[in-house]
């Protein structure tokens, strides 16, 4: 198999995930693009160095969150939520909690969206992060409970 | 337990990592305390609705556009591969042409400073020979000239202009 179309697999397997996650953290449609797209060129240069699915993951969450870590640092914005149509029972709660995970801090919204969105387990989200398993918890605590003040008056 | 050890723990509690006694009395706690209660069934609640929080798919142009920047970079590279070696090609050959100039210009700059010691040896032999004309005196000359005509020869040969 020619390395562009293992990019290509590897592009298809994961394009989901790393828009995702950058649209949550940026709050963006046209950040999550420019991130993605970065994420992506980045992963074909490096992927000849990756034998194991779970070190690509890894790396792949790693890079995808700080380069939206770099942005919003760059940015120094808040970001702004642009509404998108997901088919849910509770579609009004929801996008409260979107909008909600926009406003944490940025390292809480990290951990946040990979442990209870994207359900990585804290000890892949210190490898992601490069923090210990005990601040991924701790993170998701801290971010679990400004959530829920902010979501005082949608959770009656 | 208080209220503010069962908060500074429900997070962990709702994740299944507390166990044993603790979880027990987290468990008794939320059984007796609304406050506590409430908060338990929100983060609960907030954690389900998150877990189910649809997946964003990217738009088709996001990959088209990768695609594109690959192949720039690619031809960017190869250009660049390209002009380095058409670079070096020239430094080498530029190098190499200017080694051989400085070696023949060492060269007739030593025949024309042979020759020029010639000329003045064929002119002291010529005077020699008009006071006192002899065979000796006249071989000397005429070997002179004949290493004169060669210097000049290997001047021309070697493109000296002087």
């Amino acid at each position: 198999m020619g390395l562009m179309e293992e990019f290509e697999e590897v592009y298809t397997k994961y394009k989901v995930k790393v828009y995702s996650i950058c649209y949550r953290m940026m709050g963006s449609k046209e950040d999550a693009s420019d991130i993605t797209q970065d994420v992506f060129v980045k992963v074909y240069k490096k992927l000849n160095t990756f034998k194991g699915n779970s070190s690509l993951s890894t790396w792949i969450h790693r890079i995808t969150v700080n380069l939206c870590l770099d942005r919003l640092r760059k940015k120094k914005l808040i970001p702004l939520y642009e509404n998108i149509s997901a088919p849910s029972p509770n579609p009004w709660l929801k996008s409260s909690i979107e909008r909600a995970i926009q406003s944490l801090p940025p390292g809480y919204r990290a951990v946040f969206i990979l442990h209870d969105v994207e359900g990585l387990t804290h000890y892949e989200i210190a490898e992601t992060l490069g923090i210990s398993d005990g601040s991924s918890k701790s993170q998701l605590h801290k971010a679990r409970k400004l959530l829920r003040d902010k979501l005082r008056g949608v959770l009656l | 337990m208080r209220c503010e050890e069962v908060s500074e723990n429900l997070s962990f509690y709702i994740d299944g990592e507390i166990k044993g006694k603790m979880r027990k009395d987290i468990s008794i706690h939320l059984k007796k305390c609304e406050r506590c209660k409430k908060e338990a069934s929100d983060l609960r609640l907030i954690k389900a609705e998150t877990r189910s929080l649809s997946p964003i798919e990217p738009p088709d142009w996001i990959w088209f556009n990768i695609k594109n920047t690959l192949w720039r970079q690619r031809l960017f590279k190869r250009v660049f591969a390209i002009a380095s070696a058409a670079c070096l090609a020239i430094v080498i050959v530029g190098s190499l042409f200017f080694i051989r100039t400085s070696q023949k210009r060492a060269k007739t700059d030593i025949a024309f400073e042979r020759l020029k010691t010639l000329d003045e040896a064929i002119e002291e032999c010529r005077e020699s020979l008009r006071v006192n004309p002899n065979a000796r005196v006249r071989k000397t000359l005429y070997d002179m000239y004949k290493e004169q005509v060669k210097t000049i020869n290997l001047i021309y040969s070697e493109g000296g202009e002087q």
